[in-house]
């Protein structure tokens, strides 16, 4: 095999231009990274603490939601904790991740020097595609799963409480179950990363890409509450996103989640396909 | 470099066509438009990924040899978000020189230097290109281009005006300045002398045109005509050829 590409420097081939583990690094020590992580698995201790000073939650007449036996155990509260964080700050974390790393290179002038080198451009929107994934993926995961080990600490391993029926759920089950909502909101991240990577595609300021996907998510949760839009809500990349309550029931229903997840890889495929299309015709002047 | 694509036209480098990504890019070093890094890395660490990003042997960086041209000692292991213009710019040079590559294309590398890392980046700059190969730079800065480059090519709006040696420009010996107190004689002298085409007065000095004339038989024959010679020096500057140049394309238009 010749270690030279045709007509490249010795040694140079394009496939091995900005390896994972080279774009992981330069991502790594960044303080948005180590902010959203310190964040992420702070959120469950902060919680942890807030019960605590409450005390214990009145047991309430009727139904349990998830609040109220967030405090039965640690599986109980990693599922509290995701119930809340789903909303708002996992969609924070996935856009930052995935909405910075581009528009941030093209902010520093870094990107043109990656291009230049050269990174071939599909290979340097793979890569970092792949890695703003993977650092979405342990962020999304980092939070239920510190929540998991503070609710244990504090309130013991204990059946999981299904919420609305109040059944105790054996603890080997529960994780399995646990496993598929945590699954299910990955895949649901995916439409948030998808918008924020097109928009990190699209604009010089990081700013921008991470604030323009949060900002549209914030629409599409709002649309969602109005009720004369009917079936339209549907599609929203919001609508979906709390459809994994349905795995945590007595019976798992997956048509709420099949759609979901439908609707979420549908915004991300079409999202990554803009953003590779356009990112191969720009002109990088930046 | 494959950032921009052009609306007609084309490059190559080393008979390679470029395009975005094209292999060829590989054995060009570029400064353009200003420095490039992750703000958040120490300068050392911003080359080392840099290299390891380009997914080259390491040996071929000659990262040692690259770091002393920078100059930037102690400074290379803090924040690059901490360093000053000229730090950033010399940091960028030496980024574009990681592995030592056959083409150099700098854009203003003077821009933002002191005078003594300016005389240094000259130095530097010849040095490398000594070893057969190429550094192109753009520049403003005539004087400068003047000290540095053996050949000059001249672009005014977008369009290319002019192209040649260095020399042809200055037309080097096709002008000579004399410093004299006695000006008038040393025309009358000169004028006299065989195969000068012409000397007239002129605030800075006597301007003479030798036509081939060699400098130290001008000198000669005005010491040994009894004229004090103060200074001699090469009569046309690279900027005044280079207003004459764009002068000669606005009347034109």
């Amino acid at each position: 095999m010749s270690t030279a590409t045709r007509g490249g420097a010795p040694g140079y081939s394009p496939h091995r231009t900005l390896s994972f583990r080279v774009e992981f690094v330069r991502q790594f020590r960044r303080w948005r990274t180590i902010v959203a992580f310190v964040v992420l698995l702070a959120l469950p201790w902060i919680l942890v603490g807030a019960f605590e000073i409450s005390g214990p939650s009145s047991p309430g007449n009727g139904t349990p939601g998830l609040v109220t036996v967030a405090t039965q155990g640690g599986l109980n509260f990693a599922a509290f904790s995701l119930f809340v964080s789903v909303g708002f700050l996992l969609v924070v974390a996935v856009a930052l991740f995935c909405g910075d790393t581009v528009a941030s290179e093209a902010s520093w002038s870094s990107l043109r020097y990656l291009l230049a080198a050269p990174v071939p451009r599909a290979r340097l929107l793979r890569q970092k595609l792949a890695v703003a994934l993977a650092y979405s993926t342990l962020g999304v995961v980092s939070l239920p799963v510190m929540s998991l080990v503070a609710g244990t600490v504090v309130f013991g391993w204990h059946p999981l409480r299904l919420p609305g029926s109040g059944v105790a759920m054996a603890a080997g089950p529960a994780l399995v179950r646990m496993l598929i909502v945590l699954a299910y909101v990955l895949i649901t991240e995916l439409a948030v990363a998808g918008i924020a990577f097109l928009l990190s595609v699209s604009t010089d300021s990081p700013l921008g890409a991470v604030g323009g996907a949060v900002g549209l998510m914030i629409v599409s949760a709002i649309l969602d509450q109005v009720t004369a839009l009917g079936s339209w809500r549907q599609i929203l990349p919001s609508h979906w996103q709390f459809a994994w309550i349905d795995a945590v029931q007595p019976q798992i229903s997956w048509g709420g989640m099949l759609e979901g997840a439908s609707v979420s890889v549908c915004y991300a495929i079409v999202a990554f396909a803009m953003a590779f299309r356009r990112f191969r015709l720009k002109d990088i002047v930046s | 470099m494959g950032l921009v694509y052009p609306d007609a036209g084309m490059i190559t480098i080393f008979g390679q066509r470029v395009h975005p990504g094209a292999p060829g890019l590989s054995r060009l070093g570029s400064f353009v438009e200003g420095p490039g890094f992750l703000p958040h890395l120490a300068g050392r660490a911003n080359l080392e990924l840099y290299w390891r990003a380009t997914g080259r042997p390491e040996g071929d960086a000659h990262l040692a040899e690259v770091l002393q041209i920078a100059g930037l000692g102690a400074a290379l292991d803090r924040r690059v978000r901490s360093y000053s213009r000229g730090m950033c710019q010399r940091l960028a040079i030496a980024q574009a020189m990681l592995g030592l590559p056959d083409l150099l294309v700098l854009d203003e590398p003077m821009n933002g230097l002191d005078p003594p890392q300016i005389r240094e980046m000259r130095d530097v700059l010849l040095g490398y290109a000594e070893g057969g190969r190429t550094v192109i730079l753009s520049s403003h800065l005539l004087g400068e281009v003047e000290q540095t480059c053996t050949h000059l090519v001249v672009m005014h709006q977008g369009r290319r005006v002019a192209a040649g040696p260095v020399s042809e420009f200055t037309g080097d010996g096709a002008e000579l300045v004399v410093g004299t107190s006695q000006a008038q004689r040393a025309v009358t002298v000169l004028r006299a002398l065989d195969g000068i085409q012409g000397a007239e007065a002129h605030p800075d000095g006597v301007v003479v045109h030798p036509n081939g004339v060699a400098p130290s038989a001008v000198v000669a024959a005005l010491v040994g005509a009894g004229v004090p010679v103060d200074r001699v020096a090469p009569g046309r500057r690279l900027e005044d050829a280079f207003l004459a140049l764009i002068a000669g394309r606005e009347d034109g238009q």
